[in-house]
Parts: C-alpha cells; structure tokens; sequence
C-alpha cells in the first residue's frame, strides 16, 4: 500500500505502509491530506480485503476540525433568505479545503465532484462505486448515493467504515451525521449473505454466524434449509475459509485460486454458536465463513424472505470449483486486446474468483459484446445469450467466432427461422427474449428447443440490451432458466417508466458505468459535436399545426418545409465533406418523403431483410451512396462503423435513450482516431412547437454524460443556396396539401414488426399527455380475419384492457388482448392502469 | 366618411403571426384584433388589445414548447 502525500509543512509525517485497522497512532500531522488511490485500486480488485483506511489520516482531521468548530458559530446573513432550508453557510470548511475535491450537500447527500482537481480521477473511481453519476460535464461532476448504489459498493467488496472513512477523507466539509447515518443503515445489512451456487447446491453463505441464525429464525427460511449432519458441525453450519484472493482470474490468466478448506469448528454451545476465528487466518487475508444449504426449487423463496428481511442476498458463483457442470472449452483469441475499462469492469465482476452477477453499463460503440465474451471465456461453462433481435442474435455468433477460440458447431441459434442444438456436452446458444419468454403456443421445434434450455443448468447468461425488457418478461426468463450467474449489459441504464430500479433485484447491483467523455478523450469511441438546429415553421404550417390533432401535429412539424431544407443543406454539406450520413426519422411517412424527394436510400420495419442487406452494404462500400434514411429500427444493433454524421428529424417523442442510442451509431466511428477527427450529431427542430420540449427533455441524457448541445439557430449558407427543395411557395402549399390529406395513421411511429420475436425495439413508455395512441386494429381485423383464428376455452370475462369496442363481441376482444401482449408489454400496462 | 382606428405595428415571426391569426378567429364575435395585415412579419393590430394578446401568445407558446420548469427561454418574438 502506499498513498499519495500531499504536505504544506514539510515536518514529519508517518509512512502509511501497512496500517492496519485499529492501529493507534500517537504523532499525529494536521496538515496534510492523504489520498487514498490505494484504496480504490483494491476496490477495483474487489477483494475482500477492504483497504484499511489508514486511521491517521481522519484522526489528523477531525483534530483539525475539533478545533475550528469551538470558535466557529452560525451568522445568518442579508443573503441567507434567499437560500431557505439550503443555506449551508454554517457548514465548516475544512483549513485545507482547496486540496480536497468533493462537496456533499447535507442536505440531500448529492455529491459535487471537482473534476479538475489532480485528485478527481481517483476520486471518480471510488464515487462510481458508492453512488450513481447524476451528471458528468467535464468540470464539475453530481453524483448522488442511493441504496441502490450502496448495495451496489458493498457487493463488489466495500465496508460500510471504508466509505465513510474515504468520503471524510475526501470531502472539503465534514460529512453530516445524517449521511453517514443513511450510509450505515444501507450498507449495515447488505452483503452480509450471500447465496452461493456449488455443485449445484444452494448455499446460504455469511461471514457473521449471528446473521444466519437470525435468517433461520425465520419460519420460510428454515422450512427450505437442508439438514446434513455428515456434514455439518453441531449448530449445522458448514464452515469453510475461503481464500479472499487479490487475483483477478480473468480469462487466460488460468490460476487455481479457490481451495475449499472445510474446517470444523469447535463448538461451545448446542444451539448458537460462537465461532472463533484463527487469529492466523485474518492476517493470511481469509475470511472464516459459515454457511447452511438450502432446497434448490425453494431458494426463490428464500431469497424474497431475505430481501423482506432487510438482508438482501448477493449471488455468486463458485464457477472454478464446479464439478457438475461439463466445461467448455473457449478461450479468446491469442490477438484479442481488451481495454483498460472493459478490464476493470471484468475485474468487478470476478472480484474474488468467484462470478457474481450484475450490471455492467458501457458507451455504445466501446465494446460491450468483447466484455461479455471474456466473461463467457472466464467461466468456461454453458452460456446463454439474449438480445433482443435476431439480427443481433446473428452478431453475436459472429463476434463470438471472431474473438473466441469456440469451434462454429459449439454454438446454436435459437430464433423464429433458426432452431438449432450445440453437439456435446456445453455450447453457447444465442437467443431472443421474446423466444425464451414466450408463453404462447410454439411449434414443435421451439418447444423441443426450450425444453432443452430449461432442461439444462447454466454456468452463465448474458443479458444484452437489458434496458429494453419490460419487467415481467425478465422475471420469466430469469425464473424459467436455471443459471449461475446473470450478466446485463447496457448503454443506457435508463427509462421513462423508472423501472430500472427492478433491474437491479432481478440481476444484480450496477458493476460498473463508463464516463462517456473519459473514453472519448482516450479515443475509445469518437469524439461528438452535438447541434441542435431550430427550424422556423413556415406560417402556412403553423397555421394548419395550430389547428390540428396532436397525431397531425406531428406529422406536420416533421415535414415542415424548413427542416427538409435544413436537412438537404446538412446532407450535401457533409456528402461534400467525404462524410457518411445516416438520417434517422421515426416517422414513416416523412422517411419516405424525404428519401423520395432526395433520391436516397431508405430502410424502415417493412424493408425486406435482402434488401436490407443490400442497402446497408452499398452504403458501406459503394462511394455514391453516402446517405441512407433509417427508421427505428436502425436506432439499436446496426453497425455501421462508416458512418460519421448523423441527423435526426423525427423522433420517440422525449426518449432519452433512443437520442443516447442513435448517437451510439456514430461513436464506433472507424476514422475516430483520425486527428481532429470529429463526428456530428445533428437534432432539428421545429421551432414554436412540442418538439422543443421533447427535443430538451432528449438531450438530458447525454448532457449528463457530459455533451454539450450547440443551438443552430440558421445555417449559414442556407439562404444562397438555391438548388434546395421546397424553396418555392407553391411547392410548399402542394407538399402541405399531401400532409394534410394523409391517413392519420401515417403519423404513428414507426412499425418495428421485422420479425415477431423482437421486442418492441426503442420503444419505451409514452409517459407525455398528449398522445399519439398507436392504432392496433390491423388488417386482419379489419378484413374480418379474427374470427377464423383458433380460440380455445376460458373465455376471459375480464374486459378491462380494452377499450371497449361494441361491434367486438369477446372474442375479437380476446383476441385483440393477445395481440396486445405480444408486441407492447409496456403499453399494456398503461391501458391496465386505466 | 373615413373612420380613424387607433393601433399599434407588431413586428413578430410568421409562427406569432399565426397564433395571433388564431385568436382573432377565436375571438371574432366579440372584437377584432387585427386590423390590417402588413407582410410577413409586421401586424397592424388595435392598441387596446395588446396586453391581452401577450398573454395569450404567451400561453399558447408555453403549452407548445415547455412544460416544466427547468427550460430555456423562449425562441424571440
């Protein structure tokens, strides 16, 4: 261990190798700060060694602060109304508080951040582990703890003293009685138990014997305990001592790390007992640690009981140990690199030689699917991996052959046109959600499938995309398939509906979030400018827009004469510029009309797939094609490194993550590297109409990550240039004309039906009031079709999620519920609420 | 006979001229707000209506664009 010293004085201090906790020291230097990068460094290792936080530091402080406080009292000032409750003029500043970088807010428990003090970047580290990034500009960062977030700090190894200690340490105050009350009470219980898969047998597993005889005082728990006196020592705990390793284990570094050491302890009492631990095991860094088995179909229950019971149990998987499971044999490639942060996340995640399940959230663009592959290639068991369309399923396999060693028969396809079974004992197989959720009829094939991946265990599943999985759907996958470890990746760990926090119970506390702008800079994904272009309505489209429904609206604010301008200007400025354009519009109607009127290619949710395949390789390779226009369906898993500009005229009203995913299309730009290179994002915008606020409330999310927005509010050079359409006014009336004559239909969003397994892409919740309903009557209502589909018993009585239609008679209705089910879980839940 | 009518010039975008349009529409039974269109950008309007009409454009531009609190001003009129 060594730590950074800062001094003033250049007087004594004492080295701070080796402290360990409780080691009194007497001497005692006020007047330097030491910063702990040791301490988050172990914290990345995850250990279960906390850094001991060398105590002297904090005495050093508080002995300061002691002194200061006795002379300092609280003047209210002519300013101090205006501040009310957040007046915090009376909080002390510490003497030296210029070196130190973080602010807390008493009040709330945010966390301000300098991010330009030498010591941030360290301080980033150990805040990203305690707390959740609110906002990262590049100066000043927000941070906020949450229990969620500390949940998330204690499961990667933290001590509830450790944060506390390194955010005295930090902070330019003291840190209020309050939050380290709340920071107690979070942590106090979390990460106490563990439940802990071994030879597929279920473990409840703690360092503290008190905490599982108080679990089994519990009736439920107790009822699904396992009693095995061979076992056993006389209370009934297994007793091992588990190595607490600093080694990583990641893939290629093939180390037995892990020995099971079962240990019997000598017991003094019949019913509760007290365990002594070896005095010489604490300073070989292992911990003692007892555990009691419980009934594998009853450990969902145990786990509820115990997150009622305040003791939430963390998952971990003793992956090197298992006997049971066949191993597979895959590796990554010889020439495969991983990156310093792709690195850090794994080390997260196999902190301790063990595999425990998570989140693990990444810029589109920086590598998510390399992360997921070495964590397959760590554990080296059965691996099953959801995305959430067979297009992405199709990537998968192909990154997998790419940067693992695993031989092609190894790994199956699980979708709607593919149903195929890996040769052996261990494979991977590559699947939809919607496939492994469905509920409904199956073909034969599918339900052979899935009786052979419910049928089996599996050491690990990778959960890509998992942001876009409505709740039930989750819990459905995560019930029906029996795996040791779950791993969800994501950009963009938000959602309009706040169901994000449901994530965190159903796989596990947020391992690790990349700073968007920290991997900019080091080039790992391109450097962004970000624009946002206002376009004036021309007054006949305003005129009609204040008069219109909302779904017209919409149309019309897309198709507003200005904006295509704008939007011709930005594609041949940038065409000239040697860019590749993607134009991205969640609009049909407008796609097609800009597309038409432009001469360009278009994809949207009715292309074909040849076509598809087609359009998106001319853009790739073929230099006269440098523009195309995507719907929705382009905003997640095309890949398209080409692409260097990007413009946005229609989009999911204020979807925070679709304006994060778009921007992902461009940020594994191949010319990233390039100097000066820069790609661009563009954002128009219908002046004096709902769009702006959408358009404002979009943007938060990567304002958050630290990009800035610029107003265009005209481009230059517009005006002269003449060849643009729609300059004349005729031309407008005509094209006002067809909007106005246009379906209302066409004003829906986009139709991501492309294949039926697919979840309902980028669509997240509607949570705006006025509303656009999407229609769900279809052609085979329309047509009379519905009566000809197979309906079987039950007829449900239960009305309520429709929208009582009177020439329906129930069973259109029912029919019409299912139709519901299948595509839009999310608004399904709206109407239900109704 | 000539009849003199006191106003005011507006000099607003097409998109208030709009609005503007659509209050005298609204209101046309009880009064007339405008009182000659100019061009694109310039209403005649009456002097007596003009606080009414800020408000009016005021709120149906706020219900346009922003809802909520944190937000920036508002495109110039």
């Amino acid at each position: 261990m060594s730590s950074i010293k800062r001094r003033r004085q250049d007087d004594e201090y004492t080295p701070q190798k080796n402290v360990k906790r409780g080691r009194k020291i007497s001497k005692i230097d006020n007047d330097y700060i030491s910063e702990k990068d040791d301490v988050n460094k172990d914290k990345a290792a995850g250990s279960k060694d906390v850094p001991i936080i060398p105590k002297i530091a904090s005495l050093g402080l508080d002995k300061e602060l002691a002194k200061v406080s006795t002379i300092q009292y609280h003047k209210r000032d002519s300013v101090s109304d205006l501040f009310g409750k957040n007046d915090f003029s009376n909080v002390n500043l510490k003497k030296d508080h210029a070196n130190r970088p973080l602010w807390i807010n008493p009040a709330s428990g945010h966390i301000i951040l300098e991010g330009f003090s030498p010591f941030a970047e360290k301080a980033q580290d150990f805040l990203i582990t305690i707390s959740e990034p609110v906002s990262r500009p590049s100066l000043i960062h927000e941070y906020k703890m949450t229990p969620y977030s500390l949940y998330a700090a204690v499961s990667v190894g933290l001590e509830t003293e450790a944060i506390i200690e390194v955010l005295k340490i930090l902070s330019k105050t003291e840190i209020p009685e309050s939050l380290i009350e709340m920071i107690r009470k979070c942590t106090i219980s979390y990460g106490k138990v563990k439940l802990i898969l071994k030879q597929n047998r279920y473990f409840v597993e703690s360092s503290h014997a008190d905490v599982l005889q108080m679990l089994l005082q519990d009736k439920e728990i107790s009822e699904a305990r396992i009693l095995n006196t061979e076992e056993t020592d006389h209370n009934g705990f297994l007793s091992n001592v588990t190595l607490s390793s600093k080694d990583l284990g990641m893939s290629g570094n093939k180390k037995d790390i892990e020995q099971k050491n079962p240990e019997t302890s000598i017991q003094e009492d019949e019913l509760y007992a007290v365990v002594v631990i070896d005095k010489e095991d604490e300073e070989d860094e292992e911990d003692e640690v007892h555990s009691f088995e419980i009934m594998s179909e009853k450990f969902e229950i145990v786990r509820r009981r115990c997150n009622e019971l305040n003791y939430p149990m963390l998952e971990e998987y003793d992956f090197r140990n298992d006997s049971n499971l066949p191993p597979l044999d895959i590796d990554l490639k010889p020439i495969t690199v991983i990156r310093p942060y792709q690195e850090k996340c794994l080390s997260k995640m196999f902190g301790n030689g063990r595999a425990r399940s998570g989140i693990i959230v990444l810029p589109c663009g920086a590598g998510k699917t390399l992360v997921g592959i070495t964590a397959a290639c760590t554990i080296k068991k059965s691996c099953l991996v959801l995305c959430t369309s067979a297009v992405s399923v199709m990537q998968w396999k192909q990154q997998f052959l790419q940067w693992s060693n695993i031989k092609e028969s190894q790994i199956a396809v699980f979708t709607s046109d593919q149903k195929e079974k890996f040769n052996g004992h261990s494979g991977i197989v590559i699947s939809t959600y919607s496939m492994v959720a469905n509920t409904r009829s199956r073909s034969y094939e599918a339900t052979k499938m899935m009786e052979f991946i419910t049928g089996r265990e599996w050491g690990f599943i990778l959960l890509d995309e998992v942001h876009v999985v409505p709740a039930n759907m989750f819990r459905r996958v995560v019930t029906t398939i029996a795996a040791h470890t779950k791993l969800g990746l994501t950009a963009t760990l938000v959602r309009e509906d706040d169901k994000i926090e449901d994530l965190n119970f159903l796989i596990g506390p947020k391992l690790y979030e990349a700073n968007w702008m920290d991997l900019a800079s080091k080039g790992h994904i391109a450097n962004v400018q970000c624009a946002e272009v206002w376009c004036p309505m021309t007054s006949e489209f305003y005129a009609e827009y204040l008069k219109a429904s909302s779904r017209k609206r919409m149309l019309l604010y897309a198709m507003n004469p200005n904006k295509f301008q704008a939007c011709e200007f930005l594609i041949r400025y940038h065409e000239d510029r040697g860019d590749k354009v993607i134009v991205f519009s969640d609009n049909v109607f407008a796609l097609e009309k800009y597309a038409k009127k432009l001469v360009v290619p278009f994809i949207h949710g009715k292309t074909k797939p040849p076509e598809r395949v087609f359009i998106l390789s001319k853009f790739q390779h073929d230099p006269k094609v440098n523009t195309i226009f995507l719907s929705k369906v382009g905003d997640t898993s095309i890949d398209l490194p080409e692409a260097t500009c990007l413009i946005q005229i229609s989009s999911h009203y204020g979807s925070r993550r679709q304006e994060a995913q778009r921007l992902g299309r461009i940020l594994r730009a191949k010319r990233r590297n390039d100097e000066g290179f820069n790609a661009f994002f563009y954002s128009l915008v219908s002046t004096d109409t709902q769009e702006m606020y959408y358009s404002t409330k979009r943007q938060q999310f990567l304002i958050d990550q630290g990009y800035a927005f610029k107003v265009i509010t005209s481009l230059e050079g517009m005006d002269k240039n003449t060849n643009l359409a729609y300059r004349e006014h005729n031309e407008q009336m005509d094209l006002l004309t067809e909007v106005l004559l246009a379906n209302d239909n066409v004003a829906d969003l986009d139709d991501i039906e492309p294949n039926p397994e697919d979840l309902p892409g980028t669509v997240t919740s509607r949570n705006f009031n006025q509303k656009v309903r999407r229609a769900m009557g279809n052609m085979k209502s329309l047509s009379g079709a519905d009566h000809m589909a197979y309906y079987e018993g039950s007829r449900s009585n239960n009305n309520s999620g429709n929208r009582g239609n009177h020439f329906n008679n129930n069973r259109t209705a029912q029919k019409k519920k299912d139709k519901k089910e299948q595509h839009h879980p999310l608004f399904r839940r709206q109407w239900l609420r109704k | 006979m000539v009849k003199a009518v006191k106003g005011v010039i507006l000099k607003c975008d097409p998109t208030v001229k709009q609005v503007i349009y659509k209050l005298n529409e609204k209101e046309r039974d009880k009064f007339q707000l405008i009182i000659e269109d100019l061009d694109e950008n310039h209403l005649f309007i009456d002097s007596s209506k003009v606080d009414y009409i800020k408000t009016e454009v005021e709120k149906l531009l706020e219900e346009n664009t922003y809802k909520s609190e944190l937000l920036l001003p508002l495109n110039d009129k």
